[in-house]
């Protein structure tokens, strides 16, 4: 049953830097439609994690389906189809700097698609307005602020309508009240669109309101998985209890 | 308030020493006291250190480190050390710095054998011609596919570069090339004068702009400009995440960035260097005009001095420096690491060897046209 329902698995993941063991053998899945966590201190590896799921380093060991093929092994086509099934937020949004925002939506529709140039402005003007941006979108992005690129770099992430959004960092930099905002966003996207959302954080607030599971990692390897909100009473693990504590 | 510091030696020899602080010891006032404490140590190399501290004013964390930095040396020698006249706020001190869960005096730097660092330059070394190689294997791979399959280029990308290398760089193109004229026309003046053949400064002039300051000038200038730009607006997207964000829309960033301008690159370079041979020859021809040759005898000497094989070996060499400068540009920038020093690192290297490469390409064309006799 578990099987069907995860879009993603991890199975005895393991990553080096040179002879640094990272991540030392870490297996999860992600179910469909969940927003997911990965939750560590600084350096704990959480972006590394998301880097291999997403293909961007090859492992030193393990498998990684997404929707069910190994990203791992696949190659040309075979990769490309499963690179169409998920878009990445970054944590600085890596928008185009030299294109304006709804050139930086368009940018995934144009390289796809053979759709005509009105019907690209018109989806990524629908995806900006998801996002709340419909007003900026002949901004740079060096005119706009920290969370706004953000929420810019949701939408083109959503432009080919993925099954999965990873996002590394939403909250990063942003105060309270733009987190809060979106946290909104991200948890609407999930009502609405149905889209599996993997993220990266280590912000407490933000995870509280977002995450349907959480895993995380300490020294490597996963020292807890479950619901955020009732991790820290549940576990045993000394370093997640002073984690969601904020005790040094 | 006490600003100085002051130690006292109270007892020196093998036994024991003591020395007294009295003052304001800090970050300013502990390096000579450093220097004279441990060579107190080196010197009696004593089986007691005491220091008394109970005439400080105020000490910092640098007084502390000095005092810590005493104990440590008389516990490696296993010898003693005492402290007397701790206040509470020295304490507090001391106890901030020696609970830090970082301890860099214990953390010692492993010893650097030079076989080891000879090994590690000729290990990187390898990695970067590695990695030359595999570049050079991946911009020739896409650029026959985009040649093969024009669609695939982004063409918007394209003219916009076309633009920035060529007509954007024409002004300073047309000055070098002007003065490198001109003065290469006055430097050959006065020798040539002595035996009567300034009429001659057409054919130097002509056939030194042709067959090797144009391209060659050409090529310098755009490896400053040209190479250090792409360099740097790459590193730049590396660092903003932006390759990373190509990558996972399935679109290969050596793909993307290089093609376009290696192609704009290769397209403009022999068209500034025809711009550049023009306004150099404008440059030498208000030389002659000067010394009382005029444009009709500059042209026809010009014309029985500079033959078209010249100025297609030249326009030849051009084609390759373009593609060698836009190269040598886009993998730096593709190979820019992270810091804020990184984009100007790769900047950096990205100018030097593209003038490196640029020296090395003129070296085999001339040994192919010496070869071929042309």
């Amino acid at each position: 049953m578990t099987e069907e329902k995860a879009v993603i698995q991890v199975r005895n993941l393991v990553v080096k830097y040179d002879e640094r063991t990272i991540i030392n053998d870490i297996s999860f899945d992600v179910n469909r439609g969940e927003i997911f966590v990965i939750l560590g201190g600084s350096g704990s590896g959480k972006t590394t994690v998301m880097n291999q799921i997403i293909g961007l380093q090859k492992p030193a060991q393990g498998e990684i389906c997404i929707a069910g093929e190994d990203i791992v092994t696949a190659f040309g086509e075979g990769r490309q189809n499963i690179l169409r099934k998920f878009g990445v937020m970054y944590q600085g949004g890596a928008l185009f700097g030299s294109m304006n925002l709804i050139e930086n939506v368009r940018f995934p529709l144009e390289e796809f698609t053979k759709l005509p140039i009105d019907a690209m402005n018109s989806i990524a003007v629908n995806k900006l307005c998801m996002v709340g941006l419909e007003d900026f979108v002949t901004f740079m992005p060096a005119e706009l602020s920290g969370g706004m690129r953000k929420r810019a770099a949701i939408a083109r992430a959503m432009v080919l309508d993925p099954q999965i959004l990873f996002l590394d960092e939403p909250s990063a930099g942003l105060d309270p009240i733009i987190s809060a905002q979106l946290d909104k966003l991200i948890i609407d996207l999930a009502a609405k669109l149905g889209i599996t959302f993997v993220v990266v954080s280590h912000e407490l607030p933000s995870i509280n309101a977002i995450a349907d599971r959480v895993i995380m990692l300490h020294e490597g390897k996963i020292a807890a998985t479950g619901d955020p909100r009732t991790l820290a009473q549940k576990c045993d693990n000394v370093f997640v209890r002073k984690f969601f504590a904020r005790e040094t | 308030m006490e600003n100085k510091a002051y130690m006292t030696v109270k007892d020196a020899n093998s036994e024991r020493v003591v020395v007294a602080f009295a003052g304001r010891l800090d970050l300013d006032s502990v390096a000579d006291y450093w220097r004279r404490c441990l060579k107190l140590l080196d010197l009696h190399t004593p089986e007691i250190f005491a220091v008394d501290v109970s005439g400080l004013s105020y000490c910092d964390s640098a007084a502390i480190a000095l005092l810590l930095e005493i104990k440590k040396r008389q516990s490696e020698a296993e010898r003693e050390f005492e402290l007397k006249g701790l206040t509470a706020r020295h304490e507090e001190l001391i106890n901030a710095i020696t609970n830090s869960s970082h301890k860099p005096s214990d953390h010692e730097m492993p010893p650097q054998e030079i076989t080891m660092t000879i090994g590690r330059i000729f290990v990187n070394f390898l990695g970067n011609v590695r990695d030359n190689i595999t570049f050079v294997g991946m911009v020739s791979y896409y650029l026959f596919q985009s040649l093969m399959r024009p669609k695939t280029i982004r063409w918007k990308d394209f003219w916009y570069i076309l633009e920035d290398v060529g007509p954007n760089a024409l002004p300073i193109i047309v000055l070098i090339g002007f003065l490198v004229g001109l003065i290469s026309a006055f430097q050959s003046a006065v020798p040539l004068g002595r035996f009567g053949a300034q009429i001659y400064i057409i054919n130097l002039v002509g056939i030194g702009l042709v067959k090797e300051m144009g391209p060659l000038m050409t090529a310098v200038i755009l490896a400053g400009r040209t190479a250090s730009a792409f360099a740097a607006e790459i590193g730049t997207m590396k660092i903003d995440q932006e390759l990373d964000a190509l990558t996972t829309m399935g679109l290969e960033p050596v793909r993307f960035l290089t093609i376009p301008r290696i192609m704009a690159t290769t397209l403009m370079t022999p068209l500034l260097n025809i711009f550049l041979i023009f306004f150099g020859l404008v440059g030498a021809s208000l030389v002659t005009r000067s010394l009382g040759y005029n444009f009709p005898i500059f042209m026809h000497q010009l014309y029985s001095a500079v033959p078209l094989k010249d100025l297609v070996g030249g326009m030849l060499k051009a084609i390759a420096f373009g593609f060698v400068i836009a190269s040598v540009g886009c993998m730096h920038g593709l190979k820019t690491r992270f810091g804020a020093s990184a984009v100007g690192n790769s900047t950096t290297q990205a100018v030097v060897a593209s003038l490196v490469m640029i020296v090395i390409v003129d070296g085999i064309f001339a040994t192919i046209y010496y070869v071929l006799g042309v």
